[in-house]
């Protein structure tokens, strides 16, 4: 369920960035499930400086972000934006692995695959900043 | 023949000594989205419209109108 309430928002975040922290400790402590939890982490702390940095950029307006039509018009273009990248990745990626000469790749397939949702993300981060910024 | 929808907004937020930031807090919407629609780089939507012009006691064509009615004007 989407919420209205910014607070709720960072409280989540907060949250979420915690438990990265700590499964991020315990994953390079132990040596196990690196190649998952390590991109994950990642993930997480990058959305979570995404959403202090539009804090700073709005300023007290940031509360009324998610009720605002005109961000949820920039968050869908951003998404289609990003779903047409992914959608790109994916076939170039099932090209190159069935090339012949991609077993390398495949050996690398989790991190490739974890680079394509970093870009993507990227993409939608992007696009979205420049539709809302742009005025 | 252009029919690209212009609006006062800014005319009339300024007549009641308003910021962008204030106007965005009644009408529940960021300043960013003021400053879009100020700026013709956005035009909102039919409830956000009909808000405005509730919000300043005036008909909604008084705030937005098509850019060639100026002209015929």
């Amino acid at each position: 369920m989407f919420t209205k309430d910014p607070r709720l928002v960072f409280r989540v975040g907060s949250s979420f960035l915690i438990a990265a922290v700590l499964a991020s400790g315990w994953s390079l402590a132990t040596g196990r499930m690196t190649a998952v939890i390590i991109p994950c982490s990642g993930l997480i702390t990058l959305l979570w400086l995404y959403l202090i940095l539009q804090r700073w950029l709005d300023g007290p307006s940031f509360a009324r972000g998610l009720e605002d039509e005109r961000m949820w018009q920039n968050s869908s273009r951003a998404m289609r934006n990003a779903c047409w990248f992914f959608y790109a990745a994916l076939i170039t990626m099932v090209v190159v692995f069935n090339s012949g000469y991609a077993q390398g790749w495949k050996d690398h397939a989790g991190w490739i695959l974890s680079a394509v949702v970093y870009a993507g993300l990227t993409v939608h981060m992007v696009s979205f900043l420049w539709f809302k910024y742009r005025v | 023949m252009s029919n690209q929808v212009a609006n006062r907004l800014r005319f009339y937020r300024r007549t009641r000594d308003l910021t962008q930031e204030e106007l965005g807090e009644a009408l529940g919407v960021t300043r960013h989205t003021i400053m879009a629609i100020e700026n013709r780089k956005y035009e909102p939507s039919i409830a956000l419209a009909l808000k405005m012009a509730s919000f300043f006691q005036m008909p909604v064509e008084e705030l937005f109108y098509l850019e060639e009615d100026r002209e015929g004007r």
